[in-house]
């Protein structure tokens, strides 16, 4: 009994440990260096704990939204847009939730390699509305986003859908 | 002279006792019917993009999620065919053993098999998830070592009808302490990240947030919650101050049950306002963990709908425990 007492305890300060060590906020350069150490066990093990900073420090300042622009090689172009949020019953918020997710990850140029995939799903799943013979030619991958302006100073600051006004081709693919 | 006057005889005593000591494991069997409803319904959604995000012709090849994601974080997909029929066969393996545990058939079983399957499906296509999926994935694990079995469950229905004694309810139960701090990890860790920004200490941080498209809106809330910038500065530093003082109210024994119904009111108040999917179900499944058996009563008799006097604690008799505690022991 005393040999499964210990074996529990171990395995209870390992789990601790990877919990800890993983998941509180690095304030320290020793901590910083413990979570680098624990970070290939914490991943091969499953037990990582992702990131606790759902608007922290500061909320983002950012609506974004991906689009992307066909191309067929007859000239044809057709526009694909990721989900305009503001405009979508809170069902269809509920279900698309992962595309939400995927769309606000994808843009990042940390995400840079899921690029291609994205582009050439886009392409095989939008074929040519009057002849699917008709191939693509490129496919770009355009991030569009509005900028949420600071309080106006003023006591009542009614909240209103703001314009995704800016824009920037992130990619291009020749499938 | 004593040279090492230091003991750490009291240190393995607390470590016994918080870890080991019999507890009230009811509770197990709620917190995992609970969490395989939030998980049931987390996976159901999948459903209908499940090949677009996971199979090798979706929106992320096998060979470019490799490249988001550390080395050691190895999926299943990678030695199965990038088909569509081996993501819905390891998804309708998922979807079976949440519903297994949540009826409490093996349930220890079928929590490794979910943890197994979440580390599958998450590390195949890393750009959709967020710190809800990091609950769902721990509490798989930690439901692998906890003794949920014994209450409303299919197994303990069995025993009785078998004619078989039934096993203990009170009984150590080291996982459910698992639960109890990475619920304590979680809210100090989102409020102490806070405190590194302006938008929570200034008081604007809700403002942005009513203003985030995806995020905000679900059931109708009156606009001046959200705009009216004394109230939405007052909530701001009320929800930065409620995440920092959890981790330490939940603990003690005379702020804990308020701190669990105040933490149950901000992710209802989150579901009401907000579009964060089941952030707020899959939280206050994990806070079930810090509720015990008196709580009901105390709630009664706090709202008047019960006079009666309150009964002394049990205190469970040494033959009544189990001997080897919550560790697994195959079911």
């Amino acid at each position: 009994m005393a040999a499964v007492r210990v074996l529990q305890n171990v395995f209870i300060a390992a789990v601790l440990l990877l919990m800890l060590g993983d998941g509180v906020p690095v304030y320290s350069s020793w901590q910083g260096a413990l979570k680098r150490a624990l970070d290939p066990i914490a991943d091969g093990t499953g037990l990582w704990q992702g990131s606790w900073k759902l608007f922290a420090p500061n909320v983002d300042r950012v609506n974004v939204a991906v689009s992307a622009e066909v191309f067929y090689a007859d000239g044809h172009r057709e526009v694909w847009n990721s989900p305009d949020w503001a405009t979508l019953p809170f069902s269809t918020r509920f279900t698309r939730y992962r595309e939400g997710r995927f769309i606000d990850k994808v843009r990042l140029d940390t995400n840079r390699s899921a690029w291609p995939g994205l582009a050439r799903y886009v392409a095989r799943t939008h074929p040519h509305p009057e002849d699917p013979g008709i191939p693509v030619t490129s496919v770009r991958l355009i991030r569009r986003w509005g900028e949420t302006p600071p309080p106006s100073g003023a006591e009542w600051d009614p909240v209103v859908p703001l314009p995704k006004d800016r824009q920037y081709q992130f990619h291009t693919e020749t499938p | 002279m004593n040279t090492a006057p230091l003991s750490l005889a009291p240190f393995v005593r607390g470590w016994n006792r918080f870890f080991h000591d019999p507890t009230d494991v009811r509770i197990c069997g709620i917190l995992r019917i609970g969490y395989a409803v939030v998980l049931l319904a987390n996976v159901l959604v999948w459903a209908p993009d499940l090949e677009r995000w996971f199979a090798g012709d979706g929106v992320l090849p096998m060979s470019a999620s490799r490249f988001l994601v550390d080395p050691e974080s190895r999926t299943l997909f990678e030695w199965l065919p990038p088909t569509p029929g081996a993501v819905w066969a390891c998804y309708g393996l998922l979807v079976l053993q949440v519903l297994l545990l949540g009826l409490g058939v093996l349930p220890r079983f079928q929590a490794a098999g979910i943890f197994f399957w979440l580390i599958t499906f998450q590390h195949r296509n890393m750009l959709l998830w967020d710190g809800q999926d990091s609950l769902f994935r721990l509490f798989a694990f930690f439901l692998i070592f906890l003794p949920s079995d014994r209450f409303l469950s299919i197994d303990a229905w069995r025993r009785r009808r078998a004619g078989l004694p039934a096993k203990p309810t009170v009984a150590p139960a080291f996982a459910l302490r698992f639960f109890q701090i990475q619920m304590t990890v979680m809210y100090f860790a989102a409020g102490w990240e806070k405190l590194s920004g302006t938008d929570w200490l200034g008081g604007e941080a809700l403002y942005y947030v009513a203003r985030l498209d995806d995020f905000f809106g679900h059931y109708p809330a009156p606009e001046f919650l959200f705009a009216y910038m004394p109230l939405v500065r007052w909530a701001t530093w009320a929800i930065l101050f409620g995440e920092l003082a959890l981790p330490l109210s939940l603990w003690f024994r005379e702020t804990r049950l308020t701190a669990v119904l105040l933490a149950f009111l901000f992710h209802l108040g989150l579901e009401w306002t907000m579009n964060l999917f089941l952030f707020p179900w899959i939280a206050m499944v994990g806070l079930l963990s810090f509720l015990e058996p008196g709580d009901a009563a105390t709630l009664r008799r706090a709202l008047g709908l019960d006079r009666r006097q309150p009964a002394p604690p049990p205190v469970p008799s040494p033959d009544s425990l189990t001997s080897e505690g919550g560790f697994p022991t195959g079911s």
